[in-house]
Formats: C-alpha cells, structure tokens, sequence
C-alpha cells in the first residue's frame, strides 16, 4: 500500500503529462457531469473511523451564502486535503471545524458538525473545550509577541495546572516534535519573532499540539514559506499523523497528492467529489475534477 | 507646433521647491525662537529657590506648589482619563467594531475631540465645583479627564485596530480567554504606539490653562486639599504672575513658569520619540 502510494507520488511529480496519458484515458469509470454540480459523491459513507462528520453545512457571510450542502466524512489519523480554486470555500469550510468563524458577527453557519457525538455548530457546545481538542494553523505564521517558550507555555499554562520542571518538559517535547529544539534550544528567551518564516510556521504547530489536540486544521500553512521549510512542514505533518487527524486546505495540488490519504475537491462552495487522493488524482469521477486537477482552470 | 520652454518650467519649479522650503523652515524658526524666548526670559528667575519656595506676592517666591499641584491634577487625570479611554477603545474595537451603539460612539468621541477646552471647564464647573460648594484640584483633574478620554480612545482603536486579525485568529483558536488574548497578546503588540499615544495626550492636557482657571482656580498654598480646596497649577501660574501683578519681577517669574512647565512637555514629547525609535529598532 505504502509502495504503491509512493510510487503513484512519484509518476506525479515526475511528470504530469504521464500521469495523464496513463490514467485519464484508460478504462476508469469516469462519470462526465457537464451540468451544475450535484451533490458530493458518497465516498464518504465507506469511511468507518470518522472523527468529524459533517452534514448539510451551508455557511453565509451576511446575505451572501458560501458553502451549500457540504457532506464529508473525516477519517481519524489520516491527511485529508482540501482542494479546490479560490474562492470556493476551502479555508471557510475548514474554519468552521473549530467555530473560529465566529469572531466575525456576520458570518453564520448552520447544518451539522459531528465531533464525539455531538453537533458542534449547536449554541451550547464549549468552545474552549472544542479548541483544545481541534488545533488549528493558519496561512501567516502567527508567533505571539513573547518568547520561544512562552509562546507555547501561554497556552500550555492554561490549559494545565503544571510544575515548572514539567512546563519546561512539555514545551521541549512539543519543539522536539516539531523538529525545532536543536534549532532554538539555545534561544528559548528569545521573541518568537526573531524566528524564520518556516521556523515560526513550526513553532505555531508545537504550540498547537501541545495541548495536545485530536485534529490539526492547517489552513495554507506552507502558502507563506520558502520551498525548503515546506518540505520540512510536510514531512512533519507525515509524522504528525501517526498521532493526530489533520485536515489540510491547499491550493497546490501536488503537496495535496503528497501529504494526503483522502482529499475533497470543493467547487463553488461545494463538495464535487470526495476519494481516496488516488483516485482523485487519477480517475476522478467528475469532469471538473479532472479539469481542475490538470490545471485546465485554477 | 511649438515646443514649450523647457527653461520656464525649469523655473517654476525652482519657485514652488523654494516657497515649500522656506516655509518648512518656518516651523523649525518658530518653535527655536519660542525656546530663545523662554530661556532668555526665564532662565534669570530658574533657582534653587524658585523651585521649592511655594507662590507668593513676594520677590523671593517660587512655584514648588504649581508644580506639585499640576502635577497631582495632571496624575488624578491620567487615572481617571487613561483607564476609560483604554477601556473604550478595546470596546470599539475587541468586542463591537460594527454595530451602529459603536458608530455612534465613535462619533461622539470625535466630537468630544473639537470641544473648546474652556468649555469643558465650564461644563464641570456645573458638574463638580458648584454641588461640592468650592474650586479643587479634584475638579480639575476631572476637567482635564475629559479632555483626555476621547484622544485616549482614539489612540487605543487606532493601535488594536494595526494588530492584525490573524493574530486574534490564533489566539482563539487556542482557546485562549479573550480578556487574556486583548491583555497579553494584543495589548503587547500595541504597546508602544498605545504608550506614545498616552504620553503626548498627559502632554497635552498638562499644559492646558483654560478649564483649570473654573475648576481648581490658583492658591499659594501647598496641594493638601486636593479634593477641597483650590489648588495651584504651573499654567495658572503664569497667567496670575503675568497679569494680575504690577511688578516687574511677578513677570520674570511667570517666564521662570513657562521654562520649568516647557521643558516638562519637551521632555514627555522626546521620551515618546525615544520610545518609538527604541522599539523599531528591537523589532528590526
């Protein structure tokens, strides 16, 4: 299986026009769907382990409505990416996974998110609680104006009644996993501004999993940073998943072929087609699937 | 067709390049000059002992009670001013930037700005000095609060409003309570504009004259009865030793006045200068 995901990586990276002739025109079931988008296909009841279900998400932004009738099934410890071109609702599906959408009066979302059996989109569900549990990164970096340490002590203190011997354990545990110990050891008192762009990108995620969530929603997270400290964040989310379930909005679509288990394509605020990032990539059911995901729009 | 003359724009130029110049220079000829005055005139009353010898019709006076009195009134102002500014502007900004309750404010804050000082004097004349039955420093401290309250919301909105969204993202979904988001995390961010901002509007109202001569008047006593009686200021000062006396050295002394308060409100305005280089150069 591992072989076989590998090698389908690198037939895509490798080149494009391959994977095309090879997979486009051979004898894969292709539903051709010129006409508007139907409903999401039910790839979705075939996932067993779902940490997140959701159901019937529409989302507004004032009077103008966003997401229509989103379905997805999110598996537990697995990438799920999320593709689509901008402006189709990617990043604002994924901010409804934690309600951070509901900073912003205007933007309202209803049907159902199901986490641990309960509806999160429901008025009385705690969102502290809720936040702690689903972690979120985001496009920029966002360092808090404090040091290394304290940028993931902040919210490590919170959360926990710790010692100090445990508070210091618990921050190096989270930069160790991170992969930035060796780099900022040294400069723990330093500001987390000090940083580089990738190494601030790193230290957002130690702080995220510090607290120790269940999911990671990483909106972007390597649209701001430099070709190297990308690959480092990728191959940290491929370490990251053996322990938690990480839900990816990307618009570059070969990082979503590399990181990815399963990967959903939105379309105009809708969920075209939902798969195993195979057979997204590969044989993908819906023509516009196929035209995006060739680059024939963006 | 004929070619306009290159010479004539040339010249031109020259004339608007040297009008704008020369009246930039103005505002450096001004304050220089106002300074000159100030020191040439004041420096003969600067002493030791017209530092620590409190106001009085006599040669030897001094003005420690003017300076101890503006700066308890200017102190009481800051206390009430600051904090109410500060917590409006995280209002306006944190909790309700949209809503038409926080237009509203807006507007009013900024029309609070254009009110003439002497009318607020006015104003808390009725509000303070008239129930309570006497002129205080208390009184003015309360006058000046005013006068403060919308800069200081101003300053605060305009510096929470700089923080980007992204940061406040971050925050909450960390889960992070919003009182500690607004205190440790923005307020950080903000913080030198935020402390700038404060420092030149305590400037501005330490050397305001007008609302103090309705609320805490002028007295030659120390400022022990702040709450209750009138109560001395460097402003009132200069005004009662440069007007109300027919001799020549209550003049002098009222320069020596302007010095001392001058230098104060040069200081606070470098200290702002100085904060702000500070900082850029920490966040390079």
């Amino acid at each position: 299986m591992i072989s076989e995901k590998l090698e389908f990586k690198n037939n895509l990276v490798d080149d494009n026009t391959i994977v095309e002739e090879k997979y486009f025109h051979n004898d894969c079931e292709k539903i051709v769907n010129n006409s508007a988008i139907t409903a999401a296909d039910c790839f979705y009841n075939s996932i067993s382990d779902s940490v997140i279900s959701v159901r019937n998400l529409n989302f507004s932004y004032g009077d103008k409505q966003t997401l229509f009738d989103n379905h997805i099934d999110i598996k537990r410890k697995s990438v799920t990416a999320i593709i689509g071109p901008s402006g189709c609702g990617k990043s604002t599906h994924l901010r409804t996974y934690n309600r951070i959408f509901d900073l912003y009066k205007e933007q309202k979302a209803d049907g159902e998110i199901i986490f641990e059996g309960q509806n999160i989109l429901d008025k009385k569900t705690d969102l502290m609680a809720l936040r702690q549990k689903i972690g979120m990164i985001f496009q920029k970096p966002t360092p808090f104006p404090m040091s290394i340490f304290e940028n993931i002590a902040f919210s490590l203190k919170l959360h926990y009644k710790l010692k100090r011997s445990e508070l210091h354990d618990r921050v190096e545990d989270a930069l160790k996993r991170v992969g930035l110990w060796d780099e900022v050891k040294d400069k723990l008192k330093k500001s987390g501004n000090s940083l580089s762009g990738g190494q601030q990108q790193r230290l957002c995620i130690a702080r995220a999993i510090a607290v120790e969530p269940e999911v990671l929603l990483m909106d972007e997270p390597t649209s701001a940073i430099d070709p190297v400290a990308t690959l480092k964040i990728e191959n940290l989310i491929e370490e990251l998943v053996k322990k938690y379930t990480i839900v990816i909005v990307t618009h570059n679509m070969q990082q979503a072929a590399r990181i990815a288990d399963n990967t959903a394509f939105f379309y105009e605020g809708k969920i075209v087609e939902y798969d195993r990032t195979e057979k997204i990539f590969t044989c993908p059911k819906y023509k516009l699937t196929e035209e995006y995901i060739t680059g024939r729009f963006s | 067709m004929k070619k306009r003359d290159l010479l004539g724009r040339k010249v031109c130029n020259a004339i608007f390049y040297s009008m704008s110049l020369l009246i930039t220079l103005a505002i450096c000829m001004i304050l220089f000059s106002l300074l000159y005055t100030i020191i040439k005139n004041g420096s003969n009353a600067l002493s030791c002992n017209f530092l620590i010898k409190p106001t009085s019709p006599f040669k030897d006076s001094g003005i420690s009670n003017a300076i101890l009195g503006t700066s308890a009134i200017t102190f009481g102002a800051t206390v009430i001013g600051v904090p109410a500014g500060i917590f409006t502007g995280i209002y306006l900004i944190e909790y309700d930037s949209q809503s038409y309750f926080s237009k509203v404010v807006r507007i009013s804050a900024e029309a609070l700005m254009g009110v003439p000082s002497i009318v607020v004097g006015l104003f808390v004349y009725s509000l303070v000095v008239v129930p309570t039955g006497h002129f205080s420093g208390f009184a003015a401290s309360v006058a000046l609060a005013i006068i403060m309250y919308p800069v200081v919301i101003k300053v605060t909105s305009d510096m929470l409003q700089m923080v980007p969204n992204a940061t406040r993202e971050a925050a909450i979904a960390l889960s992070i309570p919003k009182w500690r988001m607004i205190f440790q995390i923005i307020f950080r961010m903000a913080k030198s504009g935020l402390l700038t901002g404060v420092i030149l509007a305590i400037a501005r109202v330490s050397g305001e004259t007008a609302p103090l001569l309705l609320t805490s008047l002028f007295s030659d006593a120390y400022p022990t009865g702040y709450f209750s009686e009138p109560t001395a200021s460097l402003t009132v000062a200069i005004n009662e030793n440069a007007t109300n006396s027919p001799f020549e050295y209550m003049l002098e002394k009222a320069w020596g006045a302007a010095l001392v308060i001058t230098i104060a409100i040069l200081i606070l305005n470098i200290s702002c200068q100085l904060i702000n280089k500070f900082t850029a150069q920490v966040k390079k």
